[in-house]
């Protein structure tokens, strides 16, 4: 812990790219950073309709793609290929599967693992189909040593639910259908994603030459899209398996298939990449923030059609908690029941009066009336109700993510010490020198680079840990610039310690962005990796995600998306509303 | 591959250099900085991964400390201490801009006993992009002025006005007569102040090469063609930052 004066933290700095309303109620409005970037807020972050996954379907609906079946040869193992047609906004792209005999026990999906139930190629063009039978080739001789070429987009492995792939195809053979609380209890997937290989890796497209343009051109909307992909030969895959079976076999019903999403579950390296890529982490924070001082700060009266969305919100996410078994349930029926409350008053609602601001006075009496948790869903479901507001975040937030941490050398030291004591006190007050602030260290591992974290004082490879070190290298620093003249200029500050590099950029990174950082100390004995998973997670549209262990959070993606027939033809089932059939 | 050579991609490169550079003996805190210097590099020019495996004496010395400037009448110099560009060029340059702002917008300053020459188009275009008025030029050529013009090798970058970046390539920098490499590096706000300096009179080289953007941009759209040696050069440099496996490293993954 170091000494430095106290300061006022609470100002959130505006974002050079997505602008604000200059009000002061608006700024008063935008949470604190200590609030959001905490380990507690990112661990009951919540998915919202500014996450990935959710304006990749809200484009896809919009723009009316098609996915589109064109060949399936599958046995009655369910061994076999598929091959789809992609067609969107001008755009063509083609998805090939190979589906393997499954493992006799279920795979868990990592890196590191040496076999996958299923192996998925996505390519753009009239991809020539010996393309696909080339990668697989080489996926199955040399996994991910294996090249390709770059008219492919990206490499994907997916494994069976043990739970539901083989009990679904056994219902359908009998002819009849899984029952939804079935398919709701085993998890509510067919397949699992295992990971997307793209954007150069193996030697394919680099994502960023895809253009604005390109309908996979947003940012992780190609990986997403690929998820996307699996849930949608998850269902060919069972319904040709039982057809194998069985001529007569039954088919999923639409219902039954939009209650199914993709499973995924996710480990450390994705909260690792919160902390490698500030810009990003800061460009959706910030988006949401604005999203939700945008609701908070709509002056009344409050339609009654958006009250009855929040209500209708805050149930859905209630529904979802009771799914998850979370024990939560609580938290969010209070939130539901303080709205109720005051919407049932109508004479005192602030909700039906023109003074002030209605949603930020409903919001200060939950919060003093939920827990964390409650507060997240309220703030989601207020998001998700100002669709306005969220379509214009959305086109921020590319521009936003692409903001460079590059070094300014004509910064005087001072003013890196201010920027410090203002925007990192809160790493400044954390005691490093106390045992457990230093007790775990991440690292990469031999078993094909896989993610792990270490007991710093126990286990081999401290030297090559991975850096999470946020804190450490920013106290470095405070201490580095305490020593020089406050008018010495960074760039010569760094020519004599050039350790300090990495922690000036970040800083000077910091003074210009919001939300750019997670204030917490990732080595510390306490700190549990899956809050960051989860928030990373929610960022990317995951639902009922629930963590495992203290380093893997488990999850749904695309649970009651709209299905490939309904993104043409005129059915145009926004993602929230196709979930709400479920509740 | 038959040839020899094998397709790659700009951002597979990328994603292993941080990694390749730390070690190699880079600070880590330099990697991600420096690993762009390469990249682009290795795309525009090639012969950035193989200096990695050339270099291996002469990488690492920002461990062993930072460099010292050197103010006299005369101007101020650097010491590289036989580190290469790659390593030491962005800690120069960023002190470099940094002086030429402070001191009424420009800066000329030595750098001397430095390799890795093959990065000064990259550095140049770097700062270029920051509003920077960059010119390298070799020591003989500078005080005082030179009277062998072909000699004289400069890089000059310029995003302003109608001028498009221009770059001369670098590989042909080191002394013929072995004394320890070292250039001017005058960096300044504005190209009038460039001009007003004692260089004036001397030929500006500007366009003798443009393409090195335009060979990054199309490497970055269509891939680059990497000899396997340096594929396998980058890829064992930076699996050496993985953890071999121990009893219960394999419960501690996620």
């Amino acid at each position: 812990m170091l000494d430095s004066p106290h300061v006022d933290t609470g100002t959130v700095p505006t974002h050079p790219l997505i602008r604000t309303p200059d009000s002061s109620a608006f700024t008063a409005a935008m949470r604190k950073e200590q609030d959001v970037m905490s380990a507690s807020a990112l661990r009951e972050s919540r998915s919202t309709n500014l996450s990935f996954a959710r304006s990749l379907v809200h484009r896809m609906t919009e723009n009316s793609w098609r996915v589109e079946l064109q060949a399936l040869d599958i046995d009655s193992h369910g061994q076999g290929s598929a091959v789809y047609n992609i067609e969107a906004e001008g755009f063509s792209l083609k998805f090939a599967v190979f589906s393997h005999m499954p493992a006799d026990s279920e795979r868990q999906g990592r890196i590191a693992d040496t076999g996958f139930d299923f192996f998925g190629v996505l390519a753009e063009g009239d991809a020539d189909p010996h393309i696909f039978a080339r990668d697989h080739d080489e996926f199955q001789k040399h996994m991910w040593k294996g090249r390709t070429d770059n008219t492919v987009l990206g490499w994907t492995v997916a494994n069976r639910s043990h739970r539901l792939f083989e009990h679904v195809v056994e219902k359908l053979t009998e002819g009849g259908e899984p029952h939804l609380d079935v398919l709701t209890e085993g998890g509510g997937y067919l397949i699992r994603n295992a990971g997307y290989y793209g954007n150069g890796r193996q030697g394919t497209r680099a994502w960023e030459t895809l253009g604005p343009e390109n309908p996979l051109g947003y940012p992780y909307h190609c990986d997403l899209f690929t998820l996307f992909l699996w849930r949608c030969a998850s269902f060919d895959i069972v319904e040709a398996t039982a057809r194998a079976r069985a001529e007569h076999a039954c088919q999923l019903t639409a219902a039954v298939k939009r209650s199914l999403g993709v499973g995924n579950s996710s480990g450390i390296g994705t909260a690792a990449t919160l902390l490698k890529w500030p810009s990003w982490l800061s460009a959706y924070t910030t988006a949401r923030e604005t999203v939700l001082a945008y609701a908070l700060t709509k002056p009344g009266p409050i339609p009654a059609a958006v009250v009855h969305n929040v209500l209708a919100e805050l149930h859905e996410q209630d529904v979802e908690d009771a799914s998850t078994r979370r024990g939560q349930e609580q938290a969010v029926m209070t939130v539901c029941s303080v709205l109720e409350d005051i919407i049932k008053n109508e004479q005192t609602s602030a909700l039906a009066t023109a003074d002030g601001s209605p949603w930020k006075k409903i919001w200060n009496t939950a919060a003093a009336r939920v827990n964390r948790h409650g507060q997240e869903c309220l703030a989601a479901a207020l998001i998700n109700s100002y669709p306005e507001a969220v379509e214009v975040a959305v086109r921020m937030i590319p521009r936003a993510m692409a903001i460079p941490r590059a070094t300014d050398p004509r910064m005087p030291a001072h003013d890196l010490v201010e920027i410090i004591e203002t925007r990192y006190s809160w790493a400044l007050k954390i005691d490093l020198t106390a045992p457990s602030s230093r007790e775990r260290f991440w690292y990469r591992s031999e078993d094909n680079g896989e993610n792990r974290r270490g007991f710093r004082f126990q286990d081999p490879g401290v030297e090559k840990e991975s850096f999470v070190d946020v804190p450490g290298i920013v106290q470095a620093l405070y201490t580095a610039l305490k020593s020089v003249p406050g008018e010495v200029l960074t760039g010569e500050f760094l020519l004599q310690h050039p350790e300090h590099s990495l922690a000036v950029s970040r800083v000077q990174l910091a003074n210009i962005l919001p939300y750019s950082e997670i204030q917490e100390n990732f080595l510390d004995r306490d700190f549990l990796p899956s809050d960051g998973v989860k928030g990373f997670l929610s960022m990317l549209g995951i639902e009922r995600a629930v963590p495992t262990t203290s380093q893997w959070v488990r999850g749904v993606f695309f649970r009651g998306a709209p299905l490939p027939e309904e993104l043409t033809g005129g059915v145009r089932v926004a993602a929230k509303n196709a979930r709400r059939e479920l509740v | 591959m038959s040839d020899g050579t094998m397709h790659v991609s700009v951002p597979e490169l990328r994603r292993m250099a941080p990694d390749a550079l730390r070690m190699s003996g880079l600070l880590r805190s330099q990697a991600d900085e420096c690993a762009e210097a390469l990249v682009w590099t290795e795309a525009a020019f090639g012969g950035a991964i193989s200096h990695l495996a050339d270099s291996k004496n002469s990488l690492g010395l920002l461990k062993k400390g930072g460099l010292k400037c050197l103010r006299s009448p005369n101007g101020i110099s650097v010491d590289a201490r036989g580190g290469s560009l790659l390593e030491v060029g962005i800690r120069v340059f960023d002190f470099a801009w940094a002086t030429a702002r402070a001191e009424n917008g420009h800066s000329r300053v030595l750098l001397k006993n430095v390799n890795g020459f093959r990065f000064l188009p990259y550095l140049v275009l770097h700062y270029a992009k920051q509003g920077a008025m960059v010119v390298a030029r070799k020591r003989d050529a500078g005080f005082p002025l030179a009277t062998n013009v072909r000699s004289l090798l400069t890089v000059t970058g310029s995003c302003t006005g109608s001028r498009s970046s221009a770059l001369t390539v670098a590989r042909d920098f080191d002394d013929e007569d072995h004394r320890p490499p070292a250039f001017f590096l005058e960096m300044a706000t504005n190209e009038a102040q460039l001009q007003g300096d004692p260089f004036r009179g001397l030929e500006r080289m500007d366009d003798i090469d443009i393409s090195a953007s335009a060979r990054f941009e199309d490497a970055v759209r269509n891939g680059l063609s990497l000899s396997e040696q340096d594929f396998a050069t980058i890829s064992e440099l930076n699996a050496r930052v993985r953890v071999e496996a121990f009893d219960g490293s394999h419960t501690q993954a996620g």
